[in-house]
């Protein structure tokens, strides 16, 4: 299996980072941080854990090699790697190369043996970063050469005779034998030789001419004697001296014997060439070859020297083993680890090697621009920063790279000033602010983000650096993405990703060696990557915000009020107080003309689907704009009350003395002590200047120097027009006392803790309504708890009324709550909610309107709800002693007129949907996904050891390029494997009839059977040998190959 | 022989259940014996070996004077007992095949007088040339190894073997075989020109008819039978037999076919897969086997003699399945 290459610091910050950003994305409650983040995580575990997968699946085979080497001088080997690979030979030592660039084409590498010997195996580390070279993963194996590698020593000197001079002779053993000296033996005859040489009895024994060989001076063979000592580069100094003695020989025209020893024992043989002598001294093994071994039959001629590498001593030449050999100098090991802290220091700061990708730069560079548009689109900078910095990224990217190959020092100096510059801006900008908040902090933190982008971009010679890009831009797009309110955002994000990825798939093809990256794997990993991203988003939670954060304020594009103290008008105009308007002319608000100061129950307003505003909150609520208190028999007024102006700075707490809460029927603090919680507003379309909120308002985040509240805190006014692109965010108390609570309040008086004034403005009719009154008190008998009286009214209405917005207009002097009670019961919110008050009025309790929002729909991407025109809502709120205003909504009981069965069936099937929690649905959807893919598996096992070895034997010819037919037998597709002449050779019948011996025969499953299948390995793919430096080897009848690994 | 050639342990241990190893002597033998006699034709030698242990009878389809007759002499000689020969003739009658009961005036009673069908191994030379009765007279002896004479059935000698020889060239004054005769013949070889230096070895006396003399008996008649009986006990899988199965019913839908094969030519199928698996020193049948046989053994149903009974086996033995692995 392959290690992973220092892990700790990607997989560390891989950690640390997917930890930062789901913790970034659950707090502010962004779906999009989520969604990049997902995409992220998908991309880290595929970067890091892709190189091992890529390790462990490549396949590579030397297809070809030269037979002979030398050592110290470089060998060319044909590589065919099935991927992208680095790969270092190791044992014979060799340079480091990447290969497989081109699929299916063998690559070179090199190899330089260090020391002589006899390689049948290549030793190799193979190094994969795939596929976005964040993490190499490394792999030892040993490749089987194509044939024999034999490294010859390197040409020592013959030391201390210079052979030619001594022997004097210079000149070369002619074909002609010397009729001098001994007759030796008979040879064939060749053309040349003397009618007086011929071997006449030979001649007639053999039937062909054969002459006699003579001993001659010139003939004798020197003998040169290799015993190599045990030391390694002793034995290795030595065998060169022993070759260049037998070159220096061979040049002199001598005949050579070389003497060596050899895993089989000594051996003694005539060397011809250099080559040949390069091939026996590389078999050669250290030890003693004892004093007779050298010595053929003329013992008298070879005085086998005591001293070990000795030559032989009847020319008197000697070739000792003095000299300290020096050790070999390895580069390769001189790497120094450790060191200083300054040392460490300097190494991690010192420069990469230069990057020459243009695509990765343009990459990287895109990522950063798109961020740096979408931190901008966002509104965290401004305009003229996002120019200035993309003008400047641009350049500073330009610069770098054509500098990459001298970084200039200056440039880093002036670059560290830069950044000094950019954090001094960045803190005093938080200095000029009171709180700091992520509101008051996120603005600046993104210009700082952008700063140092831009510095950085100055200074990226190296593939490293630009990673840091990258990263950065990951970063800077998180920064906006959790202010991203719209799906348009999408945009970006797809820009983003698509370009991030190209970049990192540019980084492994450039750490591989240049070349842009191969489709197969592009495609490979881009699937790899949604597989987990899309895993994570179904089973991660969606995150929702939580109420930690306050988010920015913005003004947006209101104007100034002419009269900010009241509500502005509904035409557009600021200067206008708005009113109940007429629904003939252009109304600003989506259609709603209750946002005023007066509600107009007359009037029927068209509301569309428009977005108004999104918010963000961590539950849905009503947004309560304001309420009424005067009802006079069409229209519900305001009180006209100058509201209270709070004066201080942002953020605006609501004094308690004009929100009153009500008290506890102890007198005690509040009964049902609300939590707290947050919302921010985004308008989109003008709103009226009223700040929503939900509940009881307690704080406002607000961007002005003042703010508006009217008496009872029932409306919180802006002094400036709320326009599109305003931010305000509110903090309000959760009042939400259950039923059994609000039963044990309902029994006391139910104006007690009201003022006086208050308390008969509240209960105030402006006319008698004695049918509505008897109907109330019809509906109420028998009880007196204000509570079951608002329920019981409630449930009247529910089963009474019905709803629609399609009712004809209100008669000129008609009431609208008897027109509606007593007509033909047909309204929507503000009959239903009015009709309710004026009941409760009539029992005697507390009532007013409200109106606002209902919560809108909610979009988990964005986590907003988004709120439409059409969720413009009218609802009564009742007095609870003890736990002040409380809301009921009358409508949400009372049917559709005309409802469409699809509609309610939609209804309640999204609730359904909505109660079964996305990482239990999410987790039984992969589990599904899992289970499946594991039954298919389980279900192509095979069924025993013949069918494995089968199939091991159609995978192997597959790969040959001969697949098996569907009518082919095992041993027909075997006899087909064993004469193609591109299938590896190997005992492929003999396997098949294994094979079919285990699958039909009666005894097939005995352990004999078994073991020989599982013996059986596919052979494997052996090219024919290298050119003509090896000769055919005939019947090598495949042995079976090392495994696979 | 040594019987291990497999590594596998697929090895017929000579005291194998029925005498496995014996069977499979004896057909080695036989090949080598029939081999003497008939040089150049193995596919030949192999059918008529797998014909003798199978138990199945033998239709040989050629031309004159490339060794039919001596073949099937040959096979009787090394089987251990004699030819008797029946030759095809328009005026052949069935009791010339079968016998006839003729009036013993000594005793003054019906004396049967048996035909040249009582033999282990009859030569029905020039089948095609007998009328159809005569030809239907054969139908009993070869499926039910009996013969009814004057309503009395006389047993034949156990092993039966038939071997009959057409001519499929010269066409006239033949009767054509019925389909039933044709289906009753496990398989249907030829055996061929031989080769010019095979032909040139032939006519200086060797193999042919020379040989024939000095040919050896390899078994006698009990333990021909025990062979028999022993290749009834060569082990099919499973998939095989479902292999063997699809083949021969495929034949019934292939294009070009009259009829298709029969169940009796699915049974034929494996048994003589047997028999080859016997020739191959094997205990048990693999896909090969099948596909060895199919073509000797199906293509003589499914055609009317011409050339397309063997083409549809041949296509459809590359389109067909065969067992995994």
């Amino acid at each position: 299996m392959p290690r992973p290459q220092r892990p700790l610091i990607p997989v560390s910050s891989a950690l640390t980072l997917s930890a930062a950003w789901f913790l970034v994305a659950h707090e502010g409650g962004s779906g999009w941080v989520q969604l990049l983040g997902d995409v992220v995580w998908g991309a880290l575990l595929v970067g890091l854990l892709g190189g091992a997968l890529a390790g462990a699946r490549a396949k590579v085979t030397l297809e070809a090699a030269p037979g002979d080497a030398v050592a110290g001088s470089p060998v060319v080997v044909e590589v065919r790697a099935s991927t992208r690979l680095r790969i270092t030979p190791l044992e014979p030592a060799g340079t480091a190369a990447f290969v497989g660039r081109r699929h299916g084409e063998p690559d070179e590498i090199t190899l330089v043996p260090v020391r002589r010997g006899v390689h049948q195996t290549l030793t190799a580390e193979l190094a994969s970063a795939a596929p976005f070279g964040m993490l190499w993963w490394r792999r030892r194996v040993r490749l089987p050469m194509p044939g024999e590698l034999v490294v010859a020593p390197r040409l020592g000197e013959a030391r201390p005779v210079d052979p030619v001079t001594e022997s004097g002779a210079g000149q070369l053993p002619t074909a002609v034998p010397a009729d001098v000296g001994e007759p030796r033996g008979v040879r064939d005859y060749q053309p040349g030789d003397h009618r007086r040489f011929v071997h006449w009895p030979a001649t007639a024994h053999r039937g062909d001419i054969a002459v006699k060989e003579m001993e001659t001076p010139a003939a004798e063979p020197a003998v040169v004697r290799a015993e190599l000592p045990a030391e390694p580069d002793a034995a290795e100094r030595e065998a060169e001296r022993a070759l260049g003695s037998v070159v220096a020989f061979l040049a002199a025209g001598r005949s050579v014997t070389l003497v060596t020893l050899e895993a089989a024992g000594a051996r003694l043989g005539p060397v011809p060439d250099r080559r040949t002598a390069g091939r026996r001294l590389a078999r050669a093994v250290s030890g003693s070859l004892g004093a007779g071994v050298g010595s053929p039959s003329s013992s008298s001629s070879l005085a086998p020297s005591a001293e070990r590498g000795s030559v032989d001593g009847r020319v008197g030449i000697v070739v000792d083993g003095d000299g300290a050999p020096s050790a070999p100098s390895d580069g390769r090991h001189a790497r120094v680890r450790g060191g200083g802290l300054m040392v460490r220091l300097r190494r991690a700061n010192r420069p990469g090697p230069a990057e020459d990708s243009i695509a990765l730069r343009v990459a990287c560079a895109g990522s950063v621009l798109v961020a740096i548009s979408a931190v901008h689109a966002e509104g965290e900078i401004s305009s003229a920063l996002a120019l200035v910095a993309g003008a400047l990224l641009v350049g500073g990217m330009v610069l770098s790279y054509r500098t990459r190959r001298r970084p200039q020092m200056w440039v880093k100096a002036v670059l560290a000033g830069a950044a000094v510059v950019a954090f001094a801006w960045f803190f005093h900008q938080l200095s000029g602010q009171q709180a700091y908040d992520i509101a008051t902090v996120e603005n600046p933190l993104a210009q700082l983000f952008v700063a140092v982008q831009v510095i950085h971009s100055f200074d990226v010679p190296a593939r490293r650096d630009l990673t840091f890009s990258l990263a950065g831009s990951a970063v800077l797009l998180a920064v906006a993405a959790a202010q991203a309110t719209t799906l348009g955002f999408g945009l970006f994000a797809l820009a983003w990703m698509g370009l991030s990825f190209t970049g990192l798939c540019y980084m492994w093809a450039s750490a591989a060696g240049g070349g842009p990256p191969a489709p197969r794997a592009v495609a490979g990993a881009l699937g790899a990557l949604v597989l987990p991203a899309v895993a994570l988003l179904l089973v991660l939670p969606a995150p929702t915000v939580g109420g930690h954060i306050v988010f920015p304020v913005a003004g947006g594009s209101g104007g100034s009020l002419s009269f900010p103290f009241s509500l502005a008008g509904d035409r557009g105009s600021p200067s206008e107080p708005a009113r109940a308007g007429s629904p003939a002319d252009p109304i600003r608000v989506g259609g709603f003309t209750g946002f005023a100061s007066r509600l107009n129950t007359a009037l029927r307003g068209s509301l569309g689907k428009t977005v108004v505003m999104r918010v963000r909150a961590q539950r849905p609520s009503y947004w309560v704009g304001e309420t009424f208190d005067t009802w006079n028999g069409v229209s519900w007024l305001a009180n006209n009350n100058v509201p209270t102006i709070l004066g201080s700075a942002s953020p605006f707490t609501i004094p308690s003395n004009i929100a009153p809460t009500g008290t506890a029927p102890d007198g005690g603090a509040q009964a049902s002590a609300g939590q707290s919680d947050l919302q921010t507003f985004y308008v989109v379309q003008s709103t009226p200047n009223l700040v929503f909120h939900a509940d009881d308002v307690r704080q406002v985040w607000f961007p002005t120097h003042e703010i508006f509240v009217r008496a009872n805190a029932d409306a919180v006014i802006s002094p400036i027009g709320l326009g599109s692109g305003a931010i305000y965010t509110v903090r309000s108390d959760v009042s939400a006392p259950d039923p059994a609570e609000l039963r044990a309040a309902g029994v006391l008086a139910p104006a007690t803790g009201l003022s006086t004034g208050q308390a008969e403005r509240d209960v105030a009719l402006p006319h008698a309504y004695p049918r509505a009154a008897a109907l109330a008190a019809q509906v109420t008998a028998g009880d007196d708890n204000t509570y079951d009286k608002v329920e019981l009214l409630i449930d009247w209405l529910g089963t009474h009324t019905t709803y629609t917005t399609d009712i004809p207009p209100l008669a000129p002097g008609a009431d609208t709550v008897n027109a509606f009670l007593f007509g033909d019961r047909r309204g929507f919110c503000e009959q239903i909610s009015t009709a309710l008050a004026v009941m409760l009025r009539s029992e005697g309790i507390p009532a007013r309107e409200a109106v606002g929002y209902v919560p809108g729909p909610y979009n988990p991407i964005t986590d907003l709800y988004e709120v439409q025109a059409r969720d413009a809502h009218a609802w009564v709120q009742v007095w609870f002693p003890g736990y002040g205003w409380q809301s009921f909504d009358p409508t949400a009981v009372v049917p559709d007129a005309n409802p469409s069965p699809g509609a309610t069936l939609l209804r309640g099937t999204g609730h359904l949907l909505g109660t079964v929690p996305s990482i239990v649905a999410g987790s039984v959807l992969v589990l599904g996904i899992l289970g499946w893919l594991t039954f298919g598996a389980w279900r192509r096992r095979p069924a025993g050891p013949a069918e494995a070895v089968a199939r091991r034997m159609e995978r192997a010819g597959g790969r040959a390029g001969r697949r098996r037919a569907a009518s082919e037998t095992l041993s027909e597709y075997a006899a087909a494997l064993e004469t193609l002449e591109r299938a590896p050779p190997g005992t492929w019948r003999e396997a098949a009839r294994t094979v079919e011996a285990a699958a039909y025969g009666d005894r097939g499953s005995s352990g004999a059977a078994r073991a020989a299948l599982e013996r059986w390995r596919a052979p494997r793919r052996r090219r024919r040998p290298y050119r003509w430096r090896q000769p055919a080897r005939v019947g090598e009848a495949g042995r079976p190959g090392p495994r696979r690994r | 022989m040594a019987l291990s050639p497999d590594p596998a342990g697929g090895d017929l241990s000579p005291d194998a259940p029925g005498g496995l190893d014996s069977a499979v002597q004896l057909g080695e033998r036989l090949v080598e014996n029939l081999g003497r006699v008939l040089l150049g034709a193995p596919a030949a030698l192999e059918a008529a070996a797998m014909a003798a242990l199978s138990g199945g009878h033998l239709l040989i389809e050629d031309v004159p004077g490339v060794g039919k007759t001596v073949l099937a002499r040959a096979l009787a000689r090394s089987l251990g007992t004699e030819l008797a020969r029946i030759q095809g003739q328009p005026d052949l009658l069935p009791s010339d095949v079968t016998g006839v009961s003729v009036f013993s005036a000594d005793e003054g009673t019906w004396e049967f007088r048996p035909g040249p069908v009582f033999a282990h191994v009859i030569l029905v030379d020039e089948l095609n040339r007998t009328p159809p009765r005569t030809q239907s007279a054969l139908l009993e002896t070869m499926e039910e190894q009996q013969v009814t004479v004057d309503g009395e059935s006389w047993p034949l000698p156990n092993p039966h073997l038939v071997v009959a020889t057409q001519n499929p060239h010269s066409q006239l004054g033949t009767y054509p075989l019925v389909d039933s005769q044709l289906d009753r013949f496990a398989l249907c070889t030829t055996v061929g020109y031989p080769d010019a230096e095979t032909e040139a070895r032939l006519v200086r006396h060797h193999g042919g008819k020379f040989a024939l003399h000095e040919l050896e008996p390899v078994s006698d008649i009990p333990g021909w039978l025990a062979a028999q009986r022993a290749t009834e006990t060569v082990e099919v899988a499973p998939a095989v037999a479902r292999y063997a199965v699809e083949l021969a019913r495929a034949t019934r839908h292939a294009a070009g076919v009259r009829v298709g094969a029969s169940p009796r030519a699915s049974i034929w199928l494996i048994r003589t897969a047997q028999a080859h698996a016997v020739l191959a020193s094997r205990g048990y049948v693999v896909p090969d086997d099948v596909k060895a046989v199919a073509p000797a053994c199906l293509a003589h149903r499914l055609g009317a003699g011409d050339g397309t009974g063997l083409a549809v086996v041949r296509e459809l033995l590359a389109t067909t399945p065969s067992p995994r692995p």
